[in-house]
């Protein structure tokens, strides 16, 4: 199996490095112009949605921003899909399971390298082991059913919202249909093969402990696909807007709630001083300043009148 | 039934992609709820058709002349695509590119900001006004020309559009369907909203190809960086209103003083929207009243700019917006201000505060704070003798999205609305605050006036809140007070979103089917002040 366990391996690097390129361009990109939307998480005292602009001569006092506000927000957010219950919720409905099937199946992923490392340190993780290795055991196999198949029904139910739903089905391409079912494949075959040849995902374990340990495994066909599906999935995913865990977090971070006056930021003034020593180029009338004109000369060639 | 045309045909050839029909807009409620009388829609003439662009819906916000030869046409579509490569620039386009790419990546197409926008409901829900509607274009497009193997891979994936004259004409006028209101935002499970590709569409149109609505553009921000206001008022002028405003208030309430102007060592500067003394002077009547009578170290300014406080910048063309920005900062610096205080504008409040906020570095970081937290403060500091039982009417607020959702602004004029209103004759729409709809007239549409533009923006993206202005006084909540005979207010601390009101009003003739008026929320502390016999809000005042 060296040209599954390759496949994986290299799955795994390309996910990690352009999802990671994927962040670091939004994170590197110039400093933006204020676009905030209240609420705003970290204000405090402010459920309603007020912000520090509500207080008279609010530069005059020390800014107040709760990170555990934040983190309460976002775990609401990620946890429970807050928003989309909120103003979409029969897409809720299907869409909850899919992404919190995926949730499940993460933690699956994460025992079983847990497993892994346990077996590999001479461990046994087996139904009849110790009860802290039975209990790794049953709730690797817990997780990796519950979230398979909650990640089928929400693939399902979301195949149907796109296929039935007027307003879905105007604006998905065949490229959304495709991701779902290919997400669907990963999960069903992953439940096939444990309902039909391995109850104890025994098999994924000891693919996994190979991994680790740079040696060869052999798996029934049925996880041969899996596999093969789950590392050429791995290997898609970063180029499409499924990841959009990555946009969300920007979005909300460095747009939706980034309010930091720039008054008492001095990373901001220093990015404004760069920012308007670029060259522009737009041509239209009110600007066009000819080659060469920068940021600069465009906006106060007027003013300084 | 209207037709719902798909993405792709936004590129077919006929003359008009949909005609609207104000029977199929979003139903009213009582005395509005008969569909079969509402009003028309005004169409173009047919000279007009010949001559102007309005081959999305039949209206025009733009005026653009139709091109005369297909070498016209292909060179506007050629511009386009140029510029909106400009839009993935870091250099031409800093201000925004962060928070663009990942509009232009991430969304999910799962149309959850479709039901919370106003104008795709109130338009009973056409499918070209589907906030991701236009968005999609824009992203299409961009795949197409800007990413690698885009044009194979949008015929492989379905995602492919044709980009001829008709797609990037009809999409120019699309960009002016969106009040920028940011609600659908607010509804996206991933951040993404819509109102910022929008804009940025418009930007390619004004900064490319120096296209864009007359009102904001040659009669908006040129003008005002010209002769000093997009009203196209003058220094001179300004100081006549001024005379003229202060002789007014002496009719109305028996003060007599003297306005300050450019006043040296001022601790303020007081900016209003300029449209108010045109329009509305009672407003800035009212703010005088209420400064001279708190004893304020204010002073207004009759500087090139300074009596303007609008930045129709903000809407379509990050340039002008820069240079209004730093004019306004200019001429608070020459006064040696310790603050700029926004009268009641909401874009105005945004733009100076919020958006400008990072092009002000150093000592152009005055700082500027909404007039909304300032009289709430002067008001609950019992500077005024206030007797709420003078404002003796039902009054609703109106939340301007520029200052609510996008600068967190909410509860101070609460407490101001509060404190002049007896107990139970305030009531707020649903939803409010953060929450709230657009009145419809944001972005610049509430000054477009040209054509039938005006109908659309009335009937169409301003009839969400017009339905919420007719439930927060209707008949549930109490069966007599749509009576027209009953004067109740809209308080709507904003000049555009007044100017949209005073446009949807007209329009739906409300103030005499319904009793509904509009004010600022100065008018309303004024008219609680026992110090002056005479009402200041005179309900039988024309509209
Ligand atoms: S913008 Fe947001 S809410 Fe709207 S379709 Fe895209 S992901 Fe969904
Ligand atoms: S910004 Fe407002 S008007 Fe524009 S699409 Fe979003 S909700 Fe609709």
């Amino acid at each position: 199996m060296w040209a599954l366990q390759g496949l994986t391996y290299l799955a795994v690097l390309v996910f990690v490095f352009f999802v990671a390129r994927r962040a670091a361009r939004y994170a590197s990109a110039p400093m933006h112009l204020r676009w905030e939307l209240y609420p705003v998480a970290h204000e405090v005292d402010k459920e309603y949605g007020g912000s520090f602009m509500e207080e008279m001569d609010w530069w005059t006092k020390p800014r107040r921003t709760s990170f555990f506000n934040t983190i309460k927000a976002m775990a609401i957010e990620i946890l429970f899909v807050k928003t989309l219950w909120e103003n979409s919720r029969k897409l809720w409905y299907v869409s909850y399971p899919f992404h919190g099937g995926l949730y499940v199946v993460i933690a699956y992923l994460a025992l079983l390298v847990l497993g892994s490392l346990v077996n590999l340190f001479g461990g046994q993780v087996a139904a009849n082991a110790d009860w802290w290795q039975a209990a790794l055991y049953w709730l690797t196999v817990l997780a990796g059913v519950v979230g398979m198949v909650a990640v089928s029904v929400g693939c399902l139910g979301l195949l149907a919202m796109r296929t039935f739903s007027d307003g879905l089905r105007r604006y998905s391409t065949p490229a959304d249909y495709f991701n779902l079912v290919f997400i669907l494949a990963v999960a069903v075959t992953g439940l096939y093969g444990w309902a039909v040849v391995d109850p104890g995902f025994s098999q994924q374990r000891a693919f996994v402990v190979g991994l680790l340990s740079l040696k060869a495994v052999a798996l029934s066909p049925i996880f041969v696909a899996n596999a093969t599906l789950f590392a050429l999935f791995l290997t898609y995913l970063p180029f499409t807007h499924m990841t959009h865990f990555v946009g969300k977090f920007f979005n909300y971070h460095n747009v939706r709630w980034d309010d930091t006056p720039n008054a008492s930021s001095q990373a901001n003034q220093r990015a404004l001083g760069e920012a308007l020593n670029k060259p522009i180029s737009w041509p239209a009338p009110h600007i066009g300043g000819g080659a060469g004109q920068k940021w600069v000369d465009a906006v106060t060639r007027e003013v300084n009148k | 039934m209207v037709r719902q045309p798909g993405i792709k045909d936004i590129s077919e050839l006929s003359d008009q992609l949909v005609e609207l029909d104000p029977k199929e807009l979003m139903p009213l409620p009582y005395p509005y709820d008969d569909r079969d009388t509402q009003a028309d829609l005004k169409k173009l003439t047919e000279a007009q058709r010949q001559r102007l662009e309005a081959s999305l819906d039949g209206f025009t916000a733009l005026q653009l002349a139709i091109p005369k030869t297909k070498e016209e046409e292909d060179e506007f579509v050629r511009q386009f695509v140029t510029g909106v490569g400009k839009l993935l620039s870091e250099d031409d386009n800093w201000a925004f590119l962060g928070p663009l790419m990942l509009r232009l990546d991430y969304c999910a197409k799962c149309q959850s900001c479709a039901e919370a926008c106003q104008v795709f409901v109130g338009s009973g829900r056409q499918e070209i006004y589907r906030p991701n509607y236009r968005s999609e274009l824009l992203r299409r497009i961009i795949k197409k020309y800007y990413s690698p193997g885009g044009k194979l891979l949008a015929k492989f994936n379905g995602a492919d559009i044709d980009v001829n004259y008709k797609t990037v004409a009809r999409l120019a006028e699309l960009a002016y369907r969106c009040t920028l209101c940011r609600r659908c935002a607010a509804a996206c499970p991933i951040g993404v909203g819509n109102a910022m590709i929008t804009r940025e569409i418009r930007k390619v149109f004004s900064q490319e190809m120096g296209i864009a609505p007359t009102e904001l553009h040659k009669g908006g921000t040129v003008k005002h960086l010209a002769t000093g206001s997009s009203t196209g008022m003058t220094p001179a002028a300004f100081a006549d209103l001024v005379e003229f405003m202060e002789d007014e208030v002496e009719e109305k309430t028996g003060m007599r003083f003297k306005w300050p102007i450019d006043k040296k060592g001022a601790d303020i500067l007081l900016i209003h929207n300029a449209g108010e003394f045109m329009a509305w002077p009672e407003n800035p009547e009212a703010f005088a009243i209420l400064f001279e009578k708190a004893g304020v170290n204010y002073t207004l300014s009759s500087e090139l700019l300074g009596y303007d406080a609008v930045n129709y910048g903000l809407w379509y063309d990050d340039v002008q917006f820069a240079k209004v920005a730093l004019k306004h900062i200019a001429v608070a610096k020459k006064l040696g201000v310790k603050k700029i205080i926004i009268g009641e504008c909401g874009h105005a409040h945004k733009a100076i505060t919020v958006v400008a906020d990072r092009i002000l570095a150093g000592d152009n970081q005055i700082p500027r704070e909404s007039s909304y937290t300032f009289l709430a403060d002067l008001v609950e500091r019992g500077l005024f003798k206030l007797d709420p039982s003078r404002n003796n009417f039902p009054t609703t607020l109106h939340d301007p999205c520029n200052v609510v959702r996008l600068m967190g602004i909410v509860d101070p004029q609460r407490r101001v609305v509060r404190a002049v209103t007896p107990p139970g004759s305030f009531r707020e729409m649903t939803p409010h605050g953060v929450e709230n709809y657009c009145c419809g007239g944001g972005s610049g549409f509430a000054i477009m006036n040209a054509l039938n533009f005006p109908d659309w923006r009335n009937a169409v993206s301003g009839r969400m809140k017009f339905k919420q202005i007719l439930e927060a006084f209707g008949p549930e909540l109490a069966p007599d007070v749509l009576d027209p005979s009953q004067p109740k207010y809209v308080v709507a601390p904003c000049s555009n979103c007044k100017g949209q009101m005073r446009g949807t009003f007209e329009y739906f003739d409300a103030t005499a089917k319904t009793g509904i008026r509009y004010t600022g929320m100065v008018e309303l502390i004024v008219n609680a002040m026992t110090d002056f016999e005479k009402p200041f809000l005179n309900p039988e005042e024309e509209f």
